[in-house]
């Protein structure tokens, strides 16, 4: 990650309110908050556009896009202008100017740029926006009044959501388009950030730090060609040639390779770490005060009754809290509701004492209760923050507190410190978040102390996944038995989550669905779930699955692929090419074990088995053991899959040729079919009792 | 997004904006319907309807006032999110009069902590930017519990453009009771008319002379299913015409005795639309040049047209201007436009090209089910254009239409289906040409298969003895085939197109890597195709004792509908296709065919499909031709229909087995 950092004069005392919203695909909409600017003072003349833009075809620095944004500034700035639209007299302003210049190679990129709308709502003014067309021989076509579209979004009590938005008129390939618009509210510029490498390449972008008041610090990331000037009070950031960013699957956070800007108030008098310390400081003095109050001795004493080790002491701990307090979140009923309304009335968190005789509270309520029961049992008890590993991983800038908004409970055990979340719901004991896993945390002390650490991350075995099958094979080919999976970790946690809001009815149909995506001719009845709405592990699903013309008639012979619960699972990586590196959720093993009794008068014809496959170190490893019972008729799988099993979850981009080979050879290795040949032109000698299915060399990772 | 999505993201956005406000008390129907027993419920039913009644109360001057008293109870966990209630209206039209919500738990209202607020928020149609749609949701899904009665009454004032009204008595999920009533002021009257499977069904009760009840009981459930029919989820329409005896004090309403009345009132709201400006002549000159025929005149005019962008603007719908195009001069120098303002500014630029054209109003969905009996605009949602062609023009879209002439039809709003096809939903459906005289409805055609529905796609293939493949795949066709490539041709990158094509062929050859990547197009024939060439290293299994596993069916057949569950409750609207493939395995020198898949061929009233393998010059060469008929299949014939589908997708997984030939002996030297 390419990080630059630049402070300049400015800064505001209240939290931002500006987000942004997508709506054109070329740049960023705002979604601000205010009534329409009469037009502002800046100049509306247009300038000229170069005529080699007019007359490219193509983008020189990325062939074959379908647009290109050849200039984009935003200019930030603060001014004391009370009594203008949306401002009070006496307060000072908030302003945003952007400017957008881009070109359209396709008819693709015109449906893409076309359009253009801007959301806000009305504690903002917005100025109507402006926007020209020019066509290829350098004639425009500016848009009047009539041609913007002012629409109340939404409104609702005393808000009011409103849309502006415009159409350039004959769009063509070829066409360069233009747009600018300002907003202004009342307040000043907190903490903001915002990407400026879009989904096209960004030929040029500007952005200007205009007049400030109060001292605050722009920060460029993943932008190598940012250079920063000052001109008079001004501070501006240039950078050229940012290319298009694009998606691609198991990416890690965008902000670890997304260009983006973020500008961040900072604080008079604090320098470097004293931001970090000053934090530290505070944060650990609002926690001690939320959990040290008394009145959870006993019960912890009570609970921690007969327990010898800390794991013991802390375990009964964290499950009373998450078992035995009802959490708000999670559950619900009539006395629930009751109970919410009355706790919405509370101003802040409850007292970790209340929730306690309550029996019922809020994640974080949950939370601090256990925080105060492990420091009234004796231990060492901080709050914790990180950042989600799902928006950004490298934190430990000057900047980096104003992403870490997950907050976990710190308990020191034997010189370890150890981090927990009872009022996560499904959160096992032992265990943390996928989005917390392997992250930079901070440890807030009032020590002044800058502690960071590394949370854990949980072993490939502790996020296991357990099939079992045994099946039926018959003479037409069709399939046909019971299967048991059981989930345990952050699989068995995802399914809980996603389901908790559903029907039993609509969870199997959607389970039906999972699996007749893969196996289209799949019949999947019978299903029953085991611990599905409970904290319990592991979480279990029986069913029953026919499968006609599982196996495949090739003249006499059948032909099927004995690793039944891998059929049809999609290609993990097609794409020839990879621009960023990639990124597992979180390490996890699959264990299979089939038994498929094969039809009788067929035996196996030459069986093989396909080759174990590993990689990255045995980070990634497959592997299939097989065995042939011929007194049964029984052909026996056991299947093992492990990715992170060496902890390595995350692969540089350079190594994608082999990972995607990899995982090419683990679909080959699943889909390894055998073959039956009718009896009567068997060798009865090739079917010995108990005989191993040959399996080939291991070939190097 | 789905509608309840869409509300739910909005109430998401607006999270915190409760305000506390004066509840209306709860009303005595709710507290009724909500003693009321739940209809007969099926399995996996979320919640039920316990009644759905509305109230058209027609007021001397036009206006009707709509009451509308809405009952649901939750039956499962995933019911509460049904929690809401919602009511249209049109901007600067119509007036809301009053809305209220309530959530009932045994017999007692549950107020939330704050009073919420109903949301007022756009419903304009996708491509709009503007509208003047709206909606007011609520929604108490946070609250609902199993066994809770959520209930609603809306009060719209609305304005009559026409004198009719139509209802549909249609259900999602299981309704215990559906009520309509109609009243009119003393001295009116009114005529009704009842379609719809179960319009034997609905119990019509007159309530004197000025009011009349529908009502029918027990809806079934009607969960979301693959390939549903636009109508599946309608029992019964109503269709009123009224019959004021006095001209009523506001607007004059319409009414239309017949088509040609329809055809009159249109052709009024046209007049003057149709214009042209030099630019609109230049651009017809330019598109025209070297153009001698009419048909590659119409050709250009009109791929140039579809190619505009589909933008809405629906400002004054309450005065009937959501039927009147914009002037085609302003469309053409835009660029952009609504399905009426393409069709009327393509209309615009064949008139100046010479070519005579007549607008059509046409149903998007459910245009089959369209009552002759009841001319109304009511019934139908979109334009498209009727071309007048001569006997030198014999395209599948060329209806001849009984004292109209020969009219070839064409959707000037699809970017991809060009003149001489019919879009899919339009196909078989009735539609309205706006012409002096057209006293009736038009059925577009149902395009052959051959011609219109016809995927081919050739394989080949070319085996290495180590396992590895290269080959190249050809595929596309005409009509609506065409249109899909054309539309993916359209909405992806260069790059996303080529992913796109890689992850398909990857599907079935692992590791495929594609080598080359071209398409074409030709807009004559209407044929797309895309050709990949590709390259794997690992695709045929190679097995003990020389013998190697080889799949032949390495394209995927997502054409085909898959139907995982086993019940089914709405009928099944199979959608017509042909396809062809021929798939070509080159075998390595030292290898020879072992096995080959034995030949399938299978019938049914649903369609046919056959496949045969034979080896042909060193390789194996498989034909597969699958058919499915345009029909709706009723929900008795869902297993049958099932069946056939398995039984091909059992018959087309199809390998080959290959073995290595005997070495032949060296002749002694």
């Amino acid at each position: 990650m390419h990080r630059s950092l630049a402070s300049a004069r400015f800064a505001t005392t209240a939290p931002s309110r500006l987000l942004y919203q997508i709506t054109g695909r070329v740049a960023l909409a705002a979604l601000v908050f205010g009534t329409l600017l009469a037009a502002p003072a800046r100049a509306a003349r247009w300038k000229p556009v170069d005529p080699k833009d007019l007359a490219a075809t193509d983008s020189v620095a990325m062939p074959g896009v379908d647009a290109e944004i050849l200039l984009s500034t935003h200019e930030m700035s603060e001014r004391a202008v009370g009594g203008a639209a949306g401002v009070r007299i006496g307060s000072e302003a908030a302003e945003t100017e952007r400017f957008v210049r881009a070109k359209v190679y396709t008819r693709k990129g015109v449906e893409d740029q076309g359009k253009f709308s801007i959301l806000y709502q009305d504690d903002v003014a917005v100025s109507r926006p402006e926007a020209r067309v020019v066509k290829p021989d350098g004639s425009s076509t500016e848009l009047k009044k009539e041609d913007m579209f002012e629409t109340v979004e939404a409104k609702t009590g005393g808000d009011r959501w409103t849309r502006i938005s415009f159409v350039f008129p004959n769009l063509a390939p070829g066409d360069v388009i233009e747009y600018r618009w300002s907003t202004r509210r009342e307040g000043s510029h907190f903490v903001e950030s915002f990407f400026c490498q879009e989904e096209v390449p960004v030929r040029e972008y500007h952005f200007i730090v205009g007049q400030m008041n109060n001292p605050g610090a722009v920060a460029w990331v993943n932008v190598p060609t940012a250079k920063m000037s000052k001109f008079s009070s001004n501070l501006e950031v240039v950078a050229r040639g940012l290319p298009a960013f694009e998606e691609e699957d198991f990416m890690p956070a965008q902000r670890e390779f997304r260009g983006w800007i973020s500008m961040v108030r900072t604080f008079p008098g604090l320098t470097g770490n004293d931001v970090w310390t000053t934090l530290s400081s505070s944060w650990a003095e609002d926690f001690e005060a939320a959990t040290r109050g008394g009145g959870v001795k006993a019960k912890a004493q009570e609970l921690l009754a007969g327990t010898a080790t800390d794991d013991e002491k802390l375990r009964r701990l964290y499950e009373f809290c998450q078992r035995e307090i009802t959490n708000y979140t999670w559950v619900n009923s009539p006395e629930i509701q009751a109970a919410r309304e009355k706790s919405g009335k509370e101003k802040s968190l409850r007292s970790p004492k209340r929730v306690l005789e309550d029996r019922a509270g809020w994640g974080a309520e949950i939370n601090q209760l256990f925080a105060a029961m492990a420091r009234a049992a004796g231990y060492k008890v901080r709050e914790a923050r990180n950042a989600s590993r799902a928006e950004i991983l490298k934190v430990r800038g000057n900047d980096g507190w104003a992403y870490m908004d997950r907050l976990s409970v710190a308990v020191e055990v034997a010189g370890q410190w150890r981090y927990f979340r009872p009022g996560s719901y499904f959160l096992p004991y032992g265990m943390l978040d996928w989005r917390d896993e392997g992250v930079t945390v901070f440890r807030c002390d009032s020590a002044k102390d800058i502690l960071f650490d590394q949370l854990p991350a949980a072993p490939a075995d502790g996020n296991r996944t357990q099939r079992k099958g045994r099946f039926k094979l018959d003479a037409e080919g069709t399939l046909e038995g019971a299967v048991e999976v059981e989930f345990s970790g952050h699989p068995a946690i995802a399914r809980r989550i996603d389901t908790w809001a559903d029907s039993l009815e609509d969870v199997n149909k959607e389970f039906r669905e999972e699996i007749t995506k893969r196996m289209p001719n799949a019949e999947v009845s019978t299903i029953a779930w085991t611990n599905l709405r409970t904290q319990e592990m592991p979480l279990k699903v029986t069913y029953q699955l026919r499968i006609p013309g599982y196996a495949e008639a090739v003249g006499k012979r059948l032909m099927f692929a004995p690793s039944v619960l891998e059929t049809g699972a999609p290609v993990v990586f097609a794409p020839a090419e990879r621009k960023y590196p990639i990124l597992f959720p979180y390490a996890y093993a699959e264990h299979d074990d089939i038994e498929i009794v094969l039809p009788e008068g067929f035996v196996m014809d030459k069986p093989s088995a396909p080759p174990v496959v590993a990689g990255g170190g045995e980070a990634i490893k497959l592997g299939h053991r097989m065995a042939y019972n011929g007194k049964t008729r029984t052909l026996g799988l056991k299947r093992d899959f492990v990715l992170g099993g060496t902890g390595a979850t995350s692969f540089k981009v350079e190594s994608y040729p082999a990972l995607k080979g990899l995982f090419e050879q683990i679909h080959k290795a699943d889909a390894h079919a055998l073959m039956l040949k009718p009896k009567e032109s068997a060798v009865p000698a090739a079917t010995p009792a108990e005989s191993p299915v040959a399996t080939p060399a291991a070939p190097q990772p | 997004m789905s509608f309840r999505n869409c509300l739910s993201a909005l109430f998401v956005l607006l999270g915190g904006v409760l305000v506390a406000r004066a509840a209306p008390a709860l009303p005595g129907w709710l507290l009724e319907a909500a003693k009321q027993p739940n209809p007969p419920l099926a399995a996996g039913v979320p919640a039920a309807v316990l009644l759905d009644d509305t109230e058209y109360d027609v007021k001397p001057d036009g206006r009707v006032v709509e009451t509308r008293r809405f009952a649901l109870r939750v039956i499962s966990r995933s019911g509460n999110d049904r929690a809401v209630g919602s009511v249209d209206y049109v901007e600067k039209g119509d007036k809301v009069l009053s809305v209220g919500a309530w959530l009932v738990r045994a017999g007692k209202e549950i107020r939330p902590p704050q009073k919420r607020e109903w949301v007022d928020h756009t419903d304009g149609a996708a491509g709009s930017v503007f509208s003047e749609s709206r909606r007011r949701s609520i929604g108490y899904s946070d609250l609902a519990l199993i066994g809770d009665v959520f209930g609603c009454e809306t009060v719209v004032e609305r304005r009559l453009l026409f004198a009719q009204l139509g209802a549909s008595l249609e259900s999602t999920l299981p309704e215990k009771l559906v009520r309509h009533r109609l009243r009119v002021p003393p001295g009116w009257s009114f005529t009704a008319t009842l379609v719809g499977p179960e319009a034997a069904r609905v119990a019509r009760r007159d309530e004197g002379l000025q009011s009349s009840v529908w009502e029918l009981a027990d809806l079934p459930y009607r969960p979301d299913e693959p390939e549903m029919s636009d109508t599946a989820r309608v029992a019964a329409r109503l269709y009123i015409d009224l019959h004021p005896t006095v001209a009523p004090g506001g607007a004059p309403l319409l009414r239309f005795k017949s088509w040609a009345e329809m055809a009159n009132w249109k052709l009024g709201l046209y007049e003057g639309q149709c214009d042209s400006s030099p630019a609109l002549a230049e651009t017809v000159r330019q598109l025209t040049a070297g153009r001698p025929d009419a048909i590659s005149r119409i050709r250009a005019i009109s791929r140039h047209v579809q190619q505009l962008r589909y933008v809405g603007v629906y400002r004054g719908l309450s005065i009937g201007l959501g039927y009147k195009p914009r002037k085609a001069s302003e469309v053409h120098a835009k660029g952009w436009g609504d399905c009426k303002d393409k069709a009327n500014l393509l209309r615009a630029m064949l008139q100046e090209a010479g070519i005579e054209a007549f607008m059509v109003t046409a149903q998007n969905g459910g245009g089959r089910e369209i009552v002759e009996q009841w001319p109304s605009p009511m019934q139908f949602n979109h334009a498209i254009l009727a071309i007048r062609v001569d006997e030198t023009v014999d395209l599948p879209a060329v209806v001849n239409v009984p004292r109209l002439g020969r009219l070839l039809f064409f959707d000037a709003t699809d970017p991809d289906v060009l003149l001489g096809d019919i879009p899919l939903p339009l196909q078989g459906t009735k539609v309205h040409p706006s012409l002096p005289g057209s006293d009736g409805l038009v059925t577009l055609p149902v395009l052959p298969l051959e011609t219109s529905h016809l995927l081919d796609r050739k394989v080949e293939l070319v085996l290495a003895p180590t396992g590895a493949v290269s080959g190249e795949c050809v595929y596309g066709g005409p009509g609506s085939v065409g249109a899909i490539y054309r539309a993916l041709l359209r909405g992806s990158s260069a790059k996303d197109f080529r992913t796109m094509i890689t992850e398909r062929i990857a599907g079935a050859v692992p590791g495929a890597a594609l080598t080359d990547l071209t398409t074409e197009d030709d807009p004559v024939t209407g044929i797309c195709r895309i050709r990949a060439r590709f390259t794997a290293q690992r695709f045929a299994q190679l097995m003990p004792g020389g013998l190697a596993v080889v799949r032949l069916d390495v394209l995927r057949r997502d054409t085909v509908p898959t139907f995982p569950e086993k019940d089914r409750t709405s009928p099944i609207a199979m959608a017509p296709r042909l396809v062809r493939d021929e798939v070509t395995l080159r075998l390595p020198a030292d290898y020879v065919v072992d096995e080959l898949p034995a030949r399938v061929e299978l019938a049914s009233p649903y369609g046919r499909y056959s496949s045969a393998c034979e080896v042909r010059d060193g390789a194996v060469v498989t034909h597969r031709v699958l058919q499915l008929e345009d029909r709706i299949v009723p929900v008795s014939e869902y297993a049958a229909l099932r069946k056939f589908l398995s039984d091909v997708a059992k018959a087309d997984r199809s390998s080959v087995v290959l073995r290595q030939a005997e070495p032949v002996a060296s002749p002694a030297k």
